[in-house]
């Protein structure tokens, strides 16, 4: 569990987050949402100390993360980033670097951190390109590839920066069943999204940010209900029951 | 490791030996197998080609495997950590850094291997800090960096060659020190920079993992656990450690730590378990056969290496300069 308290963050001198107060629960997805420039980024690199908080306190299971070291915060965190790199390695070995926080002399990835890596290749489906080159795959594959490293990490929390960008609808659709079987199983899952319908449809738990402040949160119902979501984004939300549940639909003011 | 990789370590290994054979056999002495053999059976008392073989092949081909081993290895950290395919110690200022601290040390007459090596590594740390830091500071394109460099470079080199005007006696800045060579190198100034440049491959081939992670980006790698900050320092120090070490004693040789990196990653690919090692084959067995070719090219001159790998690595560079083009664009 992740506990933020009266947090600020922020570039240099500017300040983008302002008095953040959040828990992130277990067993949960919590999804972000937020027009852009809002902070939701920032809020994600302030947990993992990309951006490190300048006032307030930021714990995991109850310990400060300033008091652990790179190394046991990526066995409590892991975190995919908005902005990624391709690198020239093949798809297998660099999945098996989300186990390298567990790597222990003499640095050789062990028979469990292999078996890990083919584990979460099976999960987001890309085993079979495991000896292909990261750099030869569409952008949309090298995002799972991101999506699988992250899961390798095997961490009870998950940080996932815009996952579902250059992923197709179906492949979106299975990353937010990914996530929510992740939550089952206890997981805590937190993304920044800007599809407010995947939110609403999968999210447990919905943060709305906006000028680097909480202006909302709470189960999507009640993020619905309260409106918040015209005010912020400026738009009309409605939405329509169907076979498949609620769909919701925008319109600009 | 597959089987297409393993067969061109195979090829790299069997044509750095040939290399190495024909470096300690070729010159303007050519030495026959049974001139080696007994020169190698009866140590350097075995007449005059004893004499050659121990006293200046063999250093020279030494020379020439350590320096190409940690130029070619020093270049694909400095690419790495950087996230720039077109820096090199060559260009971004690390050996002209080595070269200035060369130049200095030897102005004020410390002249042994040790002081020569020690000086070039705390030079050439203090030039890629110098460039590093400053592009950080200003969260410099990666263009940038390389003009930061250049910059860096042409007043490193300004400043050695105001320090020889004014000292004219001290014998390191000759021309095949300014260019790159090995013409002048002996066991003793080559031992201490052989120990230095061996420790820093080590260091570095246990850190593997670590460099692949920098391959990543920051957010990325900080996430999986690598203390970015701690380590690229770590990654710049030992770089600047392999290329200050291969300055002291071979000049300034330029495009090694440019050229191999980038073929390297073609034939092996960019996991590190697999390119530094290769790096460091195909390094050395690169330099030992440059060497060779500005021995016998032109017999009976000899031209300093430096000289020929320029020759190859200015194309080189342009052509990687248009295969880049807008480079800047891309950051």
């Amino acid at each position: 569990m992740i506990e933020m308290k009266n947090v600020c963050a922020g570039y240099g001198n500017e300040e983008v987050l302002h008095n953040i107060n959040l828990s992130i629960e277990p067993g949960k997805v919590t999804v972000l949402v937020g027009p852009n420039g809002c902070g939701k980024s920032t809020l994600l690199k302030s947990i993992i100390r990309l951006n490190p908080h300048t006032s307030g306190t930021i714990a995991v299971d109850g310990d400060l993360i300033e008091k652990l070291d790179s190394s046991a915060l990526a066995q409590r965190i892991s975190y995919l980033p908005q902005g990624k790199k391709v690198p020239d390695i093949t798809v297998r070995r660099m999945v098996l670097h989300g186990r390298f926080t567990y790597l222990k002399y003499p640095r050789h990835y062990r028979k469990q951190d292999y078996e890990m890596a083919q584990k979460a290749m099976e999960w987001v489906g890309i085993e079979e390109l495991a000896e292909k080159n990261v750099s030869q795959l569409s952008g949309g594959t090298q995002q799972k590839v991101y999506i699988a490293m992250a899961l390798a990490q095997d961490t009870p929390v998950i940080l996932m920066d815009e996952p579902t960008a250059y992923l197709d609808i179906g492949h979106q659709m299975k990353l937010m069943e990914t996530a929510k079987a992740l939550a089952a199983k206890g997981k805590a899952v937190v993304m920044v999204l800007h599809d407010l319908t995947q939110a609403f449809r999968f999210a447990d738990r919905i943060v709305v940010m906006s000028e680097g402040e909480i202006v909302a949160q709470g189960m999507p119902e009640e993020v619905y209900q309260s409106a918040v979501i015209d005010t912020t984004f400026r738009v009309c939300v409605e939405r329509m029951f169907t076979e498949s549940g609620w769909q919701y639909f925008y319109k600009s003011e | 490791m597959n089987k297409s990789r393993k067969r061109i370590f195979i090829a790299v290994a069997v044509l750095l030996v040939l290399g190495i054979i024909l470096s300690v056999s070729l010159g303007a002495v050519c030495l026959t197998p049974a001139q080696l053999v007994n020169a190698i059976k009866n140590g350097s008392g075995s007449g005059l080609e004893g004499n050659i073989f121990w006293y200046v092949r063999v250093p020279r081909t030494i020379a020439c495997l350590l320096a190409g081993a940690g130029l070619a290895v020093s270049g694909v950290v400095i690419q790495s950590v950087l996230s720039n395919k077109l820096a090199s110690p060559g260009i971004i200022g690390v050996n002209a850094g080595a070269g200035f601290a060369v130049t200095v040390c030897c102005a004020l007459g410390a002249l042994s291997g040790w002081a020569l090596a020690g000086s070039a590594f705390i030079g050439a740390l203090l030039a890629v800090l110098l460039v590093v830091g400053a592009a950080q500071k200003m969260n410099a394109s990666r263009t940038t960096v390389i003009l930061g460099g250049v910059a860096v470079n042409s007043f490193l080199n300004a400043g050695s060659e105001a320090i020889i005007t004014l000292f004219p006696d001290i014998g390191v800045m000759s021309s095949d020190f300014r260019v790159g060579g090995f013409t002048s190198v002996t066991m003793t100034r080559l031992l201490p920079a052989g120990i230095l440049i061996l420790i820093g491959l080590c260091v570095l081939f246990t850190l593997c993992n670590e460099l692949d992670l920098m391959n990543l980006g920051e957010e990325t790698a900080q996430g999986l656990g690598l203390p970015v900050k701690k380590m690229r320092t770590i990654f710049l120090a030992v770089a600047a450690l392999l290329a200050g070490a291969s300055v002291s004693f071979a000049g300034l040789l330029g495009f090694v730590g440019l050229i191999i990196p980038h073929i390297a990653r073609r034939l092996v690919g960019g996991e590190n378990r697999h390119l530094l090692p290769f790096c460091a084959i195909g390094g050395a067995a690169f330099v030992v056969l440059c060497d060779l070719a500005a021995r016998l090219v032109f017999q009976p001159y000899e031209i300093p290496v430096g000289i020929l790998m320029s020759f190859i690595g200015g194309p080189f560079f342009v052509f990687l300069l248009f295969k880049n083009k807008g480079g800047h664009r891309r950051d």
